[in-house]
C-alpha cells in the first residue's frame, strides 16, 4: 500500500478531473454521483496514507521510479498526511454541497450538464493541486501545483457570477504575482545550490556562501507564499474573493486554500531554509507580522455588517495566529499552528457553508437578517453555534486547545515577541467573542424583524409561504452539522491528536529530524 | 547585467499591475513580470563558451563546456502555466467587460458596492 498510495493521491484527483466534465458529455444525468465517489476515494487514500505514517514512520516516494535529487520526491510525514486528510475532507463536504437544483445560486440561467460536470471537474483539480503542493519534496514542482491549484480556484470563484469574475480576476493577479516572485526565488536557490530537491536543499545551504544571494531568494519565496496565505498586509484579494464566490467553493477555499500556502511556508522556512541565517530572521519578522495581522483582521471584522465579510476579516486574523505559530517555531508553537489550521478550517467551513446558504435564503447577508433564525431552524443554528465556539476558543471545542498550544508556546518563547505574541492571541480572542456574539445575539435573542418585508424573503424562498422551507437546502445542512461533530471530536481528543501528529519535531530547532 | 535587466523588468511588471488603472493593462504589466522570471532562469543556464549539451561520443565531455539544459526545461513548463494563466485571465476580462461595460477598476468597484 505504502508503494502505491502516495503516487494515487495526486494522479487520482487529477485524472479524476479529466473524467467527470467527459462523463458530463457523455450523458445527460448528473454527475454528482461519481464525483462525490472519487472525492471519497481520495479521502480513503489520505485516512490509509495517515495511518500508514503513523505506524510505520515517513513515506519517500520517487516518481516514476527516478530517485532524488534527480528525479521529483513525494514526502508524507505526520504534517504533509494529517493537512491531506484535512484537504481531502473538506473537499468531499463542498463536493456535497455543490448541487445544480433549481434551488441554488449556482443555477445560473442555461446550467447544463456540461457545464456542471465541468465545475465539479475543477473542483477535482482544485484538490489534486493541493494534495500536490502538501506531499511534494521538489520546490519547482511545489511552483507548478500552486498554479494548478490557483488556476482551478479562480475558475470556481469567477462560477458565482459577474462581482465574483471581477474579485477571481483580482485574486488571479495577486495570485499570479505571487507565483511569480516564488518562483524567482526559487531560480536563486537553484543558481546558488544547483538543486531544487528540498533535502538536497537542506543539506547544501549552510555551506554555501551566505550572501545577498541567499538573502534575496529567501525573501522573495516567503513574500510570494505569503500572498497566498494572506499574511497581512498581503490580505488585499482576500475579503472581495470569499465574500463573492458560490457557497459551496467558499466552504472549501476558505477552508484550506491559504492555509495549504501557510503549510509550504513552514515546511520551506521552517525546514529547508531554517538552517540560514535569513531564513531564521525572516521567520520572526513573519511573527511580527502575524500579530499585526491578528490585530487589524480581528478589528475589521468587528466593523463589518456583513456577515461572510465578517467570516472573510476573521480568516484573516485566523492566518495571522498561524503565522505567529510558525514564527514562533518551537515543537509547541507548531503543534498550536496546525492544530489552528485544522480547528479554523472546520469551524470556517462550517460557518461559510451555514451563511452561505442563510444568505441566498434570506435575500441578504446582513447580520439582522440572522434575526429570530435560532426559534426558526434551532438545529442549524446550534452546529453554527459550535463553530462560532470553536472560533472564540470556548472549551471543549476545537479552537480552544490551538490556542491554549500557542499561548503555551508564547509563554515559553518569551522575550518582546512572546509578550506580543501572547497579547495579540488573547485580544483576537476578545475581539472574536464581539463579532460572533452580535451574531448570535442576533440569530437566539432577537425576535424576526417585525413586519416580515415580502422582498426580504429572497428569490429563492418556496412560493407556499417561508415558514414551510428548511432554512438551509439539504446539500448544506449535512456539511454544516457534520463539521459541527468534528469541531467537537477534534477538541475532545485533542491529546492524541497532539502525540499522533508530530514525532518528527524537535523542539527548538523546526527541523523535522526524520529527513536525512 | 541581464539579471538587473530581469529584475528592472519585474520591477516594471509589479509596478504595472499596482499602478495602472486599466484591468487589461493589468494584464500585460502582469505578462511582462512572468517574462522577467523566464529571462532570469534562461540567463542563468547560459555559460560563455559552452555549448548544447548533447553528447556526440567523441573527446572527454566536462561538464564546465555544457549549458545547463534543466533551466530551460522548466521555463517550457513555466511559459505553459502563463499561457494558462493569461487565457483564463482573458476569459474572465470579456465576461466583466460584457457585465460591466467597463475595465476600469475604480469604476468596477464602485460598481461592487
Amino acid at each position: 500500500m505504502r508503494d502505491v498510495l502516495p503516487g494515487l493521491l495526486v494522479a487520482l484527483p487529477l485524472v479524476g478531473a479529466a473524467l467527470v466534465p467527459l462523463l458530463a458529455t457523455l450523458s445527460a444525468r448528473s454527475t454528482r454521483v461519481p464525483a462525490l465517489a472519487l472525492h471519497t476515494a481520495i479521502l480513503a487514500a489520505t485516512l490509509g496514507l495517515f495511518w500508514s505514517v503513523a505506524a510505520g514512520g515517513p513515506i519517500r516516494y520517487a516518481v516514476g521510479g527516478w530517485p532524488g535529487p534527480w528525479g521529483i520526491e513525494l514526502w508524507l510525514d505526520g504534517l504533509s498526511t494529517l493537512i491531506a486528510v484535512l484537504v481531502a475532507g473538506m473537499a468531499c463536504f463542498a463536493s456535497f454541497a455543490q448541487t445544480f437544483g433549481p434551488d441554488d445560486e449556482q443555477a445560473s440561467p442555461g446550467t447544463t450538464p456540461l457545464r456542471e460536470g465541468l465545475l465539479r471537474g475543477t473542483l477535482l483539480l482544485l484538490v489534486g493541486g493541493l494534495l500536490g503542493i502538501v506531499v511534494t519534496r521538489d520546490v519547482f514542482n511545489l511552483f507548478v501545483f500552486l498554479e494548478i491549484s490557483s488556476l482551478a480556484a479562480y475558475t470556481l470563484i469567477a462560477s458565482g457570477g459577474s462581482r465574483a469574475t471581477v474579485a477571481a480576476f483580482r485574486y488571479l493577479l495577486a495570485g499570479t504575482a505571487a507565483g511569480s516572485l516564488y518562483l524567482f526565488g526559487v531560480g536563486f536557490l537553484y543558481a546558488l545550490t544547483g538543486t531544487l530537491n528540498m533535502d538536497d536543499l537542506a543539506a547544501r545551504l549552510p555551506s554555501v556562501d551566505a550572501g545577498a544571494a541567499l538573502t534575496v531568494a529567501v525573501v522573495l519565496i516567503a513574500v510570494g507564499l505569503s500572498i497566498k496565505a494572506a499574511l497581512f498586509p498581503l490580505h488585499g484579494w482576500l475579503p472581495d474573493t470569499y465574500v463573492y464566490m458560490p457557497t459551496p467553493a467558499a466552504g472549501f477555499i476558505a477552508a484550506v486554500m491559504a492555509k495549504v500556502s501557510a503549510y509550504a511556508l513552514l515546511r520551506l522556512l521552517g525546514e529547508v531554509l531554517a538552517g540560514t541565517a535569513a531564513g531564521a530572521a525572516v521567520l520572526e519578522f513573519t511573527l511580527w507580522l502575524g500579530v499585526l495581522g491578528v490585530l487589524v483582521g480581528g478589528v475589521l471584522a468587528v466593523a463589518q455588517r456583513a456577515v461572510t465579510r465578517m467570516l472573510a476579516w476573521s480568516s484573516i486574523s485566523a492566518m495571522g495566529m498561524i503565522l505567529i505559530g510558525v514564527g514562533m517555531g518551537s515543537a509547541l508553537a507548531i503543534t498550536g499552528a496546525l492544530f489552528h489550521v485544522a480547528a479554523h478550517a472546520l469551524a470556517k467551513g462550517c460557518l461559510f457553508f451555514g451563511a452561505g446558504g442563510i444568505r441566498s435564503r434570506q435575500g441578504g447577508d446582513e447580520i439582522d437578517r440572522w434575526a429570530g433564525l435560532g426559534a426558526r431552524a434551532p438545529l442549524t443554528l446550534a452546529a453554527l453555534t459550535i463553530a462560532a465556539l470553536s472560533m472564540i476558543g470556548i472549551p471543549p471545542t476545537a479552537g480552544f486547545f490551538s490556542k491554549y498550544y500557542l499561548l503555551s508556546a508564547s509563554v515559553a518563547t518569551g522575550g518582546t515577541a512572546g509578550i506580543a505574541a501572547f497579547a495579540a492571541i488573547l485580544l483576537s480572542s476578545l475581539l472574536a467573542t464581539v463579532y460572533f456574539l452580535r451574531l448570535l445575539e442576533a440569530a437566539w435573542f432577537r425576535n424576526a424583524s417585525s413586519s416580515p418585508d415580502p422582498a426580504s424573503s429572497g428569490p429563492l424562498s418556496s412560493p407556499n409561504g417561508e415558514r414551510a422551507a428548511p432554512l438551509l437546502p439539504r446539500s448544506l445542512t449535512l456539511p454544516v452539522a457534520g463539521l459541527a461533530v468534528l469541531i467537537l471530536l477534534t477538541g475532545l481528543f485533542a491529546r492524541p491528536f497532539e502525540r499522533h501528529v508530530l514525532p518528527g519535531w524537535e523542539p527548538g530547532t523546526a527541523r523535522v529530524s526524520s529527513s536525512p | 547585467m541581464i539579471y538587473a535587466f530581469a529584475a528592472v523588468l519585474f520591477t516594471i511588471g509589479i509596478g504595472g499591475m499596482t499602478l495602472l488603472p486599466n484591468l487589461l493593462r493589468k494584464l500585460l504589466a502582469m505578462n511582462v513580470m512572468q517574462v522577467a522570471v523566464i529571462v532570469f532562469f534562461v540567463s542563468l543556464a547560459y555559460k560563455h563558451g559552452g555549448s548544447v549539451p548533447i553528447l556526440t561520443g567523441e573527446g572527454n565531455p566536462a561538464a564546465a563546456d555544457f549549458m545547463n539544459p534543466l533551466p530551460h526545461t522548466l521555463m517550457l513548463t513555466a511559459i505553459v502555466v502563463s499561457v494558462a494563466t493569461t487565457g483564463l485571465a482573458l476569459g474572465l476580462l470579456i465576461r466583466v467587460r460584457s457585465r460591466f461595460r467597463t475595465l476600469n477598476e475604480q469604476r468596477l468597484l464602485d460598481r461592487l458596492r
